[in-house]
């Protein structure tokens, strides 16, 4: 194995390919990461409305003792 | 064929099948005016094309037959997505489901009777429609066959569209979008049997692949439609 | 006994409890993987002696075509097991593949472009394998119209999962025909089909990339899944206990 570019420069320039290159690849990782990291943010999302209905609930709860 | 034994039994398949076809015919000869709107847009979208692209014969000669067909799928298909609607709503599809008979074989019915609206007029059409887009002589032949069989597949294969959009107030624009791409080898079929034939070969071989396809939709595509209907009528 | 395994898996509850340690590692390797591959790829593997460097984009490709048509497979069959057995971990994995599938198919299709553009000298080809893929995400597209179109959660899933089926079945119509409407047309272009011999330092890091996507898949699905899990289950007591264990 060897490395196959002589600079960092020609790494990027990929002798005129590197903008289709350097593009697929980041497309498919920022989809990528936002499959894998979508859950996370639906989570805290999930949460925050489940207190929301928990609280109006209890306050219904409250307001109908009263 | 009327074989009641006792006076309580409910009538035997074939009246039974026989009297809900007789049913929706009348429904849909009554609604006369609604009988022509698939005819009337397939004529005015076909229109368009010359209108929008050139007048040129040569030009037109050449998109002819997947101007056509294209046109007589989205017909077909506009006019498929209330062929369950009206029955579900007011009960009628529970009933139906209800009958001892297979909801398969009633199925088959309601599209049979689709098809002898809305694809075989569509076939019929079809020369005058060739004459308008200078569609080569070769090709009247192949383009009419093609319809007349692919027509049926269309309508087997939309009724399970309309089986799955029925419970919707509104199907239009879903029901072709999870239905068109299941019409593309039929599309694909039928102006490839055209354009076959205006090139000199012999189309028939394309005919008896696309009779495969049908023999194969009325086994199945029924049978995906009745579990669908029974799904919006249980869910 | 035997069957007991199958039972668990059908429990959401079981399975976000098992996942939780799954989901970690799960995420490590797939990161692991496939940043290693692109490092390798990028720095190590030798351009193609007829593409020049744009063949680097064939390791994503090749990739994402394989999540796409084995997403919908894999979409196909939960959403048969869900009608058939009403196993409900089923439906909630069929309805979170479909739009990853879709994502994918749209990925492999881009990078397929990125590919062309500088090798064939063109974004887009209608050959035969493009077409196909392009029917498959209006396949995908279909059943993600389809769920969302339903309020009802179960209707919602028991439709879309025959349309799966019916898509699923229809899969290799629509590849014959496309390749048959291909021969008919015979477009000008130069054969993408063409085997070009590869060489195994070329091949090595393409089956690992696969590997690494395989992991990926895997990790963002059982993550869609949890999150699924928790907003079908939200009355039950046990996912009451995970909003109030987030108390912040």
């Amino acid at each position: 194995m060897k490395f196959q570019f002589d600079s960092f420069s020609a790494l990027l320039s990929m002798e005129g390919h590197g903008m289709y290159v350097w593009i697929s690849y980041a497309i498919v990782l920022i989809g990528m990461l936002y499959f894998g990291f979508r859950p996370n943010w639906q989570f805290k999302q999930f949460v925050k409305q489940q207190k929301r209905i928990q609280l109006q609930e209890q306050q219904i709860a409250q307001r109908n003792k009263q | 064929m009327n074989e009641n034994s006792s006076p309580m039994a409910s009538p035997g398949l074939l009246p039974a099948l026989s009297a809900q076809f007789k049913r929706d015919a009348l429904i849909a000869f009554r609604n006369r005016g609604e009988l022509l709107n698939p005819l009337t847009f397939f004529l005015i979208a076909v229109a368009m094309i010359p209108l929008g692209v050139s007048p040129e014969s040569s030009l037109l000669s050449l998109i002819a037959p997947g101007v056509i067909w294209v046109m007589a799928l989205l017909a077909t298909l506009l006019s498929v997505d209330g062929l369950f609607r009206a029955d579900y709503e007011d009960g009628t599809l529970e009933q139906l489901s209800l009958t001892p008979h297979p909801l398969y074989l009633m199925v088959l019915a309601k599209v049979l009777l689709h098809w002898l609206i809305t694809g075989l007029p569509l076939a019929l059409l079809s020369p005058l429609l060739g004459m308008w887009l200078s569609l080569p002589a070769e090709g009247y032949m192949p383009l009419f066959l093609s319809l007349l069989l692919g027509t049926a597949c269309l309508s087997l294969i939309g009724a399970i569209g309309a089986a799955l959009t029925v419970t919707l107030r509104k199907g239009g624009i879903l029901i072709s979008l999870i239905i068109m791409p299941l019409y593309i080898p039929i599309l694909v079929l039928g102006t490839g049997a055209v354009t076959y034939a205006i090139d000199g070969f012999p189309f028939m071989s394309l005919m008896s692949i696309m009779g495969a396809f049908l023999a194969f939709s009325i086994a199945f595509a029924p049978m995906v439609t009745a579990s669908a209907l029974r799904i919006s009528l249980n869910g | 006994m035997g069957w007991q395994w199958f039972h668990r898996l059908g429990s959401p509850r079981w399975f976000y409890q098992k996942t939780e340690a799954w989901v970690r590692w799960l995420g490590w390797l797939a990161f692991l993987i496939i940043a290693g591959t692109i490092f390798w790829v990028m720095a190590f593997v030798p351009k193609d002696y007829l593409q020049g460097h744009s063949f680097r984009i064939f390791y994503l490709h090749v990739p994402t075509s394989m999540m796409a048509m084995g997403g919908y497979y894999a979409m196909a069959i939960s959403g048969a097991i869900g009608l058939i057995w009403r196993m409900k971990l089923a439906d909630m994995s069929m309805r979170c593949i479909a739009p990853m599938g879709a994502a994918f198919t749209f990925l492999a299709l881009v990078t397929g472009g990125l590919w062309g553009k500088p090798t064939w000298g063109t974004y887009w080809v209608w050959d035969g394998r493009t077409t196909s893929t392009l029917i498959l995400f209006f396949l995908y597209m279909g059943v993600v119209a389809l769920q969302n179109a339903y309020q009802n959660q179960q209707m919602a899933d028991r439709f879309s999962a025959l349309l799966a089926l019916v898509g699923m079945v229809n899969i290799p119509i629509i590849k014959w025909s496309v390749d048959w409407w291909n021969t008919l047309h015979q477009p000008a272009t130069i054969k993408l089909t063409e085997e070009s011999t590869m060489h195994g330092s070329m091949l090595y890091p393409l089956f690992v990339m696969m590997v690494g996507f395989y992991c990926f898949f895997a990790w963002a699905l059982i993550k869609a899944i949890r999150i699924e899990i928790l907003r079908r289950e939200y009355r039950t007591d046990w996912v009451k206990q995970i909003i109030a264990a987030e108390n912040k």
